[in-house]
């Protein structure tokens, strides 16, 4: 953005200054959900972002469509573009009717009436009607759910990652207790800290993926299957932390209380990079043979590691030797729960048996139908 | 086109500034902190610590505490919060009900001296383990201007006209508030209709509503 590009716009400025300024009030009465990066909604706020950002990626087709009827109204003389102030009032309206009652859901919800207004008082009703998909996207921001419901949600997260590590560890023939406000493993307590009800990550990770396939304009499909992995790869990245947290607070208690209390983030944003590395890995098959000497190097790491964890753990060898070595080529720094993990799992999920050499198989299948295709 | 963006950032900006002004004016509203009465009749009045965790689960609002104790030996604990933001209406159905230890099993809702005075709700929690044990208690919002309510405010949507009610109060009058809980515990063997324990409550709850209403007549 140059600046005479700003000195043209500037009424733009002060108008998104004003407006930035009518967000202070409900994100501080939102802070606890917004700010804490443990909640559920902690990337809600993103989404405003994310709307600008969509306009943005759409940016040259909107303005052709503009300028195109801009010229069709100086050609019908008297035509308007531009449409009224009303929404912008009803937006304001309800924004300040919201102080009243100190109710974020009408306030979040007045602020997005607002923008829309000031869309629809610029551009009128066409430019909206363009603008569908982004403004559906943008009425995420709105926190729709009732508390109750948002503490449900993070209740039920706690319970199904508690039940699975639980399984797997009584096997092992360790007591474990988890509940909302203490986790015990063989009598070494500790509190159960906010970050690990581990449903933000799912949520952060699926609202990305939207936002992306938006982005990219890809089919409903295909966004929904990246939610849905992303979903997944967030939820098993949330259990590996689960699990390191439950194993270490035996003999490390303070490596587990500052793993359990540390910031979702990071885990999040890591998700989100194994998600593009699964489905490029398994979407983009012309990839796949660029990455066989990085994946052949990272096998032999993991066999050499496999090697030491079965002198350690005597006995789960035998079942580790077939079991999940493309995942665990991929997941190598958090192999060793994940071997557990795969032990309790390994009857019901059959896919995960998959053999390294089956992979390899694959590969010489998609390498042979490349060179055809090239020819 | 100009004129159209003067006229938008001119009425976003004062929405902003409202809610500025909303906010400060809902803060303001928790700085009225009265007296308790000292003693009322054969009630000695003696000062109670609030604790941290109870003053942080209602958002730190500013309180006070005193328990009264007879001759007799009874007592009655009055507790005293300013009600500023809604964080700090927290209902006693919620907070005594929500512990797990005591369920809430009856209220009414009555003047607390005969017709024009205040409303209070008065309400009864049973022990889950021990059901004989029961608390009363009276409560009710107080307002400087002699003003009271005792709706509950804690549901979003559930409670809207009571939180309406109390938040034009305290953005367009300027109302100012403070909180009352009067409780006693008492046991069915030694009261079995609570009837005692009732009486009590309701001279305490009564001495401090007309204590209330005067400091707030006199302007202190």
């Amino acid at each position: 953005m140059t600046p005479d590009l700003l000195r043209q716009e500037k009424h733009w400025v002060l108008l998104a200054l004003a407006y930035l300024s009518a967000w202070w009030i409900p994100v501080v009465w939102l802070q606890v959900w917004w700010l804490n990066p443990a909640s559920l909604f902690a990337a809600q706020p993103l989404v405003l972002p994310g709307f600008f950002l969509l306009l943005w990626g759409r940016r040259q087709e909107l303005a052709k469509r503009w300028s195109a009827r801009q010229r069709s109204a100086r050609q019908r003389r008297g035509a308007k573009t531009e449409g009224s102030l009303s929404l912008l009032v009803l937006g304001c309206l309800l924004y300040f009717v919201a102080h009243f009652i100190h109710l974020a859901l009408a306030a979040v919800l007045g602020l997005v009436l607002m923008l829309v207004g000031v869309l629809l008082r610029v551009y009128g009703k066409a430019f909206l009607k363009e603008i569908t998909v982004p403004l559906l996207f943008l009425a995420l921001v709105v926190p729709w759910l009732p508390e109750s419901a948002t503490h449900l949600i993070e209740r039920t997260g706690l319970s199904l990652y508690s039940t699975i590590v639980r399984t797997v560890l009584v096997r092992r023939a360790w007591v474990v207790h988890i509940d909302e406000s203490t986790v015990m493993v063989q009598g070494v307590s500790m509190p159960t800290h906010e970050p690990l009800r581990g449903m933000h990550c799912l949520f952060a990770s699926a609202l990305f993926f939207l936002w992306y396939g938006l982005y990219r304009r890809l089919k409903p499909s295909h966004t929904l299957t990246l939610m849905t992995v992303g979903g997944l790869v967030a939820f098993v990245g949330h259990l590996t932390r689960f699990f390191f947290v439950i194993v270490l607070l035996r003999s490390l208690p303070e490596v587990a209380n500052r793993l359990a209390k540390f910031n979702s983030w990071p885990f999040t944003l890591i998700s989100i990079g194994l998600t593009f590395a699964l489905v490029k890995l398994w979407g983009r098959l012309s990839v796949l043979p660029l990455l066989k000497p990085l994946v052949r190097v990272v096998r032999q790491g993991n066999q050499a590691f496999e090697r030491v964890l079965d002198r350690l753990f005597s006995g789960s060898g035998k079942t580790l030797g077939n079991t999940g070595k493309l995942l665990n080529t991929l997941f190598i720094p958090i192999l060793w729960p994940l071997n557990l993990l795969i032990k309790g799992l390994e009857k019901s999920v059959g896919w995960l048996g998959r053999s390294t050499q089956q992979t390899e198989r694959w590969i010489q299948q998609w390498e042979r139908r490349r060179r055809k295709r090239k020819r | 086109m100009k004129r159209v963006f003067v006229q938008m950032t001119a009425l976003i900006a004062m929405t902003a500034g409202l809610s500025f002004f909303s906010q400060a004016r809902i803060e303001a509203a928790g700085g009225w902190l009265p007296t308790l009465p000292a003693s009322v009749r054969a009630w000695e009045g003696i000062d109670q610590p609030v604790s941290q965790g109870t003053l942080a689960l209602l958002g730190n609002p500013r309180a006070l505490s005193r328990e009264y104790i007879n001759h007799v030996g009874d007592s009655v604990l009055l507790t005293l919060v300013t009600a500023g933001p809604f964080e700090n209406f927290h209902d006693p159905t919620v907070c005594v009900g929500g512990t797990g230890v005591w369920a809430f099993t009856g209220k009414k809702q009555f003047p607390i001296d005969g017709p024009g005075s205040a409303e209070v709700r008065a309400m009864i929690f049973q022990r889950r383990d021990s059901p004989k044990h029961r608390i009363v208690m009276y409560y009710w919002q107080q307002a400087r201007d002699g003003f009271a309510a005792c709706d509950p405010m804690m549901g979003n949507f559930r409670d809207l006209p009571a939180r309406f009610r109390t938040g034009f109060g305290a953005v367009v009058l300027g109302r100012q508030s403070v909180l009352l809980r009067i409780y006693t515990l008492y046991n069915e063997d030694d009261d079995p209709e609570g009837l005692i324990a009732q009486r009590n409550v309701h001279i305490i709850s009564r001495a401090a509503y007309h204590h209330l209403l005067k400091e707030g007549k006199e302007g202190r």
